[in-house]
């Protein structure tokens, strides 16, 4: 096995998921995001969002703000520099691996 | 995830500012307030080459004042449905060189056609339509919003339309950016319509 495969098994569990490469990824481009942008850009479900949401925020990959708009809680998500280095970390083994490999 | 597909889930917040429409109409307005300077012009009811200090005060002050008023209705009517986003600003320093090169092209294009004549006049409808059509073709690539591809077609369509009716630059502008500016307000509208009727994701807990 090269060494740029052998990499991918050192990928960052936290950022690998699906749902928190995702949710990673659309936090990138943003100063911050709430709760209902995220629903309705991922498309989870409120429990698993919130799960992996809580599962990036103790990896310090983001941030989260519980404040009120009025009477409405409100969930802000920032990502972190960690975050930001963690995700671009990923893509580069991604993209060592995928040029690794044969046509 | 492969790359590709994590390149377009980071450009999706960039999409989300032109998903609802409002600043699609809100250009659109701009577009129409620039045809009106254009149309007071060639109607003989300011002096001539009143547009071009006209054009500059209208897109200056045009696109300072929109971004307030899109964050506003954002705020009221988008943001409340679908969630809110804050974009990073600009550095000021950036926005301020950016304000300064848009002044400066538009400045130093009126003033080359005007003095040199180096263009047949009737052709800068022609050329604000490729322009403003490459723009919106860019912008439908980069963002992945069909509808900008047609509304880049549009604009040269217009655009050349126009420019081979010979109506001379500044009625041809007008003709061209009244135009441009309804077809705006139009599929902004069509947009926003759409985007009211998607179901609410409910409220967080």
């Amino acid at each position: 096995m090269n060494e740029e495969l052998r990499d991918l098994t050192k990928v960052d569990r936290v950022v690998h998921e699906p749902a928190r490469l995702l949710i990673l990824a659309i936090l990138h481009g943003l100063a911050s995001a709430d709760f209902r942008y995220l629903l309705h850009e991922t498309g989870l479900t409120k429990g698993n969002l919130s799960t992996h949401l809580m599962r990036l925020e103790e990896a310090g990959y983001i941030t989260i703000e519980k404040t009120f708009r009025g009477k409405v809680p409100q969930t802000q998500c920032r990502i972190t520099e960690q975050g930001k280095a963690a995700l671009r970390d990923y893509r580069e083994r991604l993209k060592r691996a995928a040029a690794s490999l044969p046509e | 995830m492969d790359d590709r597909a994590i390149d377009r889930a980071m450009r999706r917040p960039q999409r989300y500012w032109y998903q609802d429409g409002v600043a699609e109409i809100g250009t659109g307005i701009l577009f129409l307030l620039i045809a009106l300077l254009f149309f007071a012009e060639a109607s003989g009811l300011v002096p001539p080459s009143f547009s071009a200090i006209g054009l500059i005060v209208v897109v200056f002050f045009g696109v300072q004042v929109g971004r307030r008023v899109l964050r506003e209705i954002k705020a009221h009517v988008t943001y409340p449905r679908t969630g809110q986003v804050r974009y990073p600003e600009a550095p000021r320093y950036r926005r301020k060189i950016a304000t300064a090169v848009l002044v400066a092209v538009i400045t130093g294009a009126v003033v080359a056609v005007s003095i040199k004549r180096t263009l047949p006049l009737s052709w800068i409808p022609l050329l604000d339509g490729l322009l403003i059509g490459g723009f919106l073709f860019y912008l439908g690539h980069r963002l992945s919003l069909g509808r900008f591809y047609l509304l880049a077609a549009a604009s040269a369509g217009v655009g050349a339309l126009i420019a081979l009716a010979d109506r001379g630059d500044i009625a041809g502008s007008a003709a061209y950016f009244g135009a441009m500016g309804a077809l705006l307000v139009v599929s902004g509208g069509v947009a926003l319509l759409g985007y009211l009727r998607q179901p609410v994701p409910p409220e967080e807990q």
